[in-house]
């Protein structure tokens, strides 16, 4: 997703892909999904910190973008990463406002099952846990920054907002990370 | 708001005025310059590290700010290093493939 992981002509490319898709060749929206499906998957695995959850967004936003192909305008992996990531932020907003339902304690460790909690370092758990403390606007822009490798130009072309302000979002992230780890992992 | 009691020791009761602090957050304030609710003065990222952790300082500038928050950076970044090599499940292509009708929709 990130201009050093796909060629130029990939990027040229989606549009013939589309095309063919749009023709009638469905099986070629196969090579759309090879793609882009590992760093969208990063995303939502950033964003939701659930293995299962990052799945079933992607496998719902990929079918989403197959069915309103003939709409796309402009960059395709812009595009869907929209679609992603509003589909991590709407999981986001459902499991917050359930969650504030329950006792506080009730909230699991970054959302993660115990089964997945056993694959993942201390520190990636605690960051997990710490990052589903922020607000999901703070959250995306440290998971894109950090974790995705993305410059804040190309964030800010994703989403559509300015450098500026994202900068002020990652800086605050990281305030509230280090405030949560800092003692424990310095 | 959630009530706040047994506070068993100081990343918990970080964890909860943090997420009190994410609650009201959510509104649309995320961009203005005001001080998160649970994070003081204190623990502000020093400029230096915030430039370093940014491309815009050295990691010696940002030691002589703040040697500690550069270590837990470095700690953050490894980490981080770790997840950009997850790849989505082997399966997912096959699935979605799976779940597709025979054509997609032409928009208009």
């Amino acid at each position: 997703m990130t201009e050093s992981e796909i060629p130029p002509n990939d990027v040229d490319n989606d549009q013939d892909v589309i095309s063919r898709v749009l023709a009638g060749e469905r099986d070629a929206f196969a090579l759309l999904i090879g793609r882009y499906s590992d760093p969208l998957y990063r995303h939502a695995l950033g964003m939701t910190g659930s293995p299962d959850v990052a799945e079933d967004i992607l496998q719902t936003s990929f079918i989403k973008a197959y069915h309103h192909l003939g709409e796309v305008r402009g960059r395709f992996d812009a595009w869907l990463f929209r679609i992603v990531a509003n589909g991590c932020k709407d999981w986001l907003k459902n499991i917050r406002r359930t969650h504030l339902s329950y006792d506080e304690d009730d909230q699991p460790s970054g959302y993660a099952t115990p089964d997945e909690d056993l694959d993942r370092t201390e520190l990636r758990t605690d960051l997990d846990a710490a990052l589903a403390q922020l607000a999901p606007s703070l959250r995306e822009a440290f998971i894109m920054k950090h974790v995705e490798g993305r410059s804040y130009e190309e964030m800010a072309d994703l989403l559509g907002t300015t450098v500026g302000a994202l900068k002020m979002r990652v800086h605050r992230a990281r305030e509230a990370l280090q405030a949560l780890l800092e003692e424990k992992y310095a | 708001m959630l009530d706040r009691h047994e506070a068993h020791d100081n990343l918990n009761q970080k964890i909860r005025d943090t997420r009190d602090a994410s609650v009201s957050a959510e509104r649309p304030v995320a961009d203005r310059e005001v001080p998160l609710p649970g994070v003081s003065a204190a623990d502000k990222v020093a400029d230096a590290v915030q430039m370093w952790l940014d491309g815009e300082a050295t990691e010696t500038e940002a030691r002589q700010a703040n040697d500690k928050a550069v270590a837990f950076w470095a700690r953050v970044a490894k980490d981080s290093d770790t997840m950009r090599q997850t790849k989505a499940p082997v399966h997912l292509m096959a699935n979605i493939m799976a779940a597709l009708p025979a054509k997609a929709e032409l928009a208009d």
